[in-house]
């Protein structure tokens, strides 16, 4: 029972994943449903050696990047992003928090997915590297890229409201 | 100094990705150059913001282990509501179509209802009679149908019965722990139906996990934690595979 102990503790943590990556909850978790079931059917391929939550974050990215390249799925995929950039910030008092998750959505989401791994998820960059399929350097560049961009957005926001004490 | 900081080794300082060595002598660059350790601050930032502004979900229902590939829509075809998780923000999947007939799990749930308080008639072939009721319930649903074993989690077969299911047959195992709860195992035919993972149903006050594995639904019904209930079906499960 390790192994579906394992998966059960990393299924709070790939709902997160998924719903940053793809911001409607509902498509976010059918996702890590497909991701849970493609699993329990692969358990065979995992390798006890590695850890499982790596293996299921990896696998969670291959459906999706899979999912992506089918038409009818990806106008589905784009029309959520689409409805969610226009809609207008109808709250005034705008929080640091959702400006945050807000400037996350706008960056590209090959440098979304490489900071929340590292930054979020904990994930090594020896781990972000496998779960990702790409070599070191490209994951260094889309993190600085990434945290880059975050600042930038930050402060070309009028009057951010921010966490740490106003000077 | 013995070399120059480069940006990506700021960052795998910052993320504790740099050799001991190394690092003594990044946080003592970093000390002479503020502007170095303001960016710094603002990654620090930015990461307890994500965090806070992307909590882990609520969890989900494990899926037992499918051999076929399984799709959403056809099971929201065949349900009418998953109510998945506690305290989830969401109770409905978004494709649920409203019921023309009832779903094999709701009449797991309303012969659930309907049984489970009967005192003097709770089941229609008692378990002294178990293999009368296998085999009677074998012939008319189809197939070899078993009554699984749950006496390590407590609860022994009372019996069963025979139940109408739209033209098909269904049988209802019924099964009782020693405080008199009872739950019910409602097995029905259902022979087009994909296999599906287990899902877990909260419908006015009464739990069921339910699931399809060749040909067959199955849905474990009872007053019971969620816990409960899906070690008992994930039990069912492996007894009957």
């Amino acid at each position: 029972m390790a192994f579906l102990d394992e998966v059960e503790a990393a299924i709070p943590a790939l709902q997160r994943y998924a719903r940053a990556m793809l911001r409607d909850p509902v498509l976010a978790d059918d996702l890590v449903q497909d991701c849970l079931e493609r699993a329990l059917r692969k358990r065979n391929l995992w390798k006890p050696t590695g850890a499982v939550r790596s293996w299921l974050f990896r696998m969670m990215l291959n459906i999706h990047r899979d999912q992506l390249r089918r038409p009818e799925a990806k106008a589905r995929f784009e029309a959520v992003e689409d409805a969610q950039l226009t809609a207008p910030d109808a709250q005034k008092g705008r929080t640091a928090l959702r400006e945050t998750a807000r400037h996350m959505q706008r960056l590209p989401v090959d440098q979304r997915q490489a900071l929340l791994l590292i930054a979020v998820e904990g994930f090594s960059y020896v781990e972000a590297c496998k779960i990702l399929d790409i070599p070191k350097g490209t994951l260094m560049s889309r993190l600085a890229r990434a945290r880059a961009a975050l600042r930038g957005m930050r402060d070309e926001d009028p009057e951010p409201i921010r966490l740490r004490s106003v000077k | 100094m013995s070399k120059a900081v480069q940006e990506n080794e700021l960052h795998a300082y910052f993320d504790g990705e740099l050799s001991e060595a190394r690092w003594a002598e990044v946080e003592q660059w970093v000390r002479d150059h503020p502007e170095a350790q303001e960016m710094l601050d603002d990654w620090a930032l930015q990461a307890a913001e994500l965090r806070q502004s992307f909590p882990a979900g609520e969890g989900l229902a494990l899926p037992v282990a499918a051999s076929h590939g399984f799709g959403w829509q056809a099971l929201a075809a065949m349900i009418a509501v998953a109510a998945i998780g506690a305290g989830g923000g969401w109770a409905l999947r978004g494709a649920v179509q409203p019921m023309a007939v009832a779903s094999p799990v709701q009449m797991a749930m309303d012969a659930h209802a309907t049984f489970v308080s009967e005192v003097i008639h709770p089941v229609e072939v008692r378990v002294e009679r178990e293999d009368h009721l296998l085999k009677w319930l074998s012939n008319r649903l189809g197939g070899d149908i078993q009554a699984p074993d749950l006496a390590q989690a407590g609860f022994s077969l009372l019996g069963g019965r025979l139940l109408p299911n739209m033209g098909l047959n269904a049988g209802q195992f019924m099964y009782e722990n020693q405080s008199g709860a009872r739950i019910t195992l409602y097995v029905a035919p259902t022979p087009d139906a994909a296999e599906t993972a287990f899902q877990f149903l909260d419908l006015n006050g009464l739990q069921a996990f339910y699931w399809v594995d060749k040909d067959m639904s199955y849905a474990l019904v009872g007053q019971a934690s969620k816990d409960t209930l899906r070690g008992l079906a994930i039990s069912v499960y492996e007894q009957l595979i």
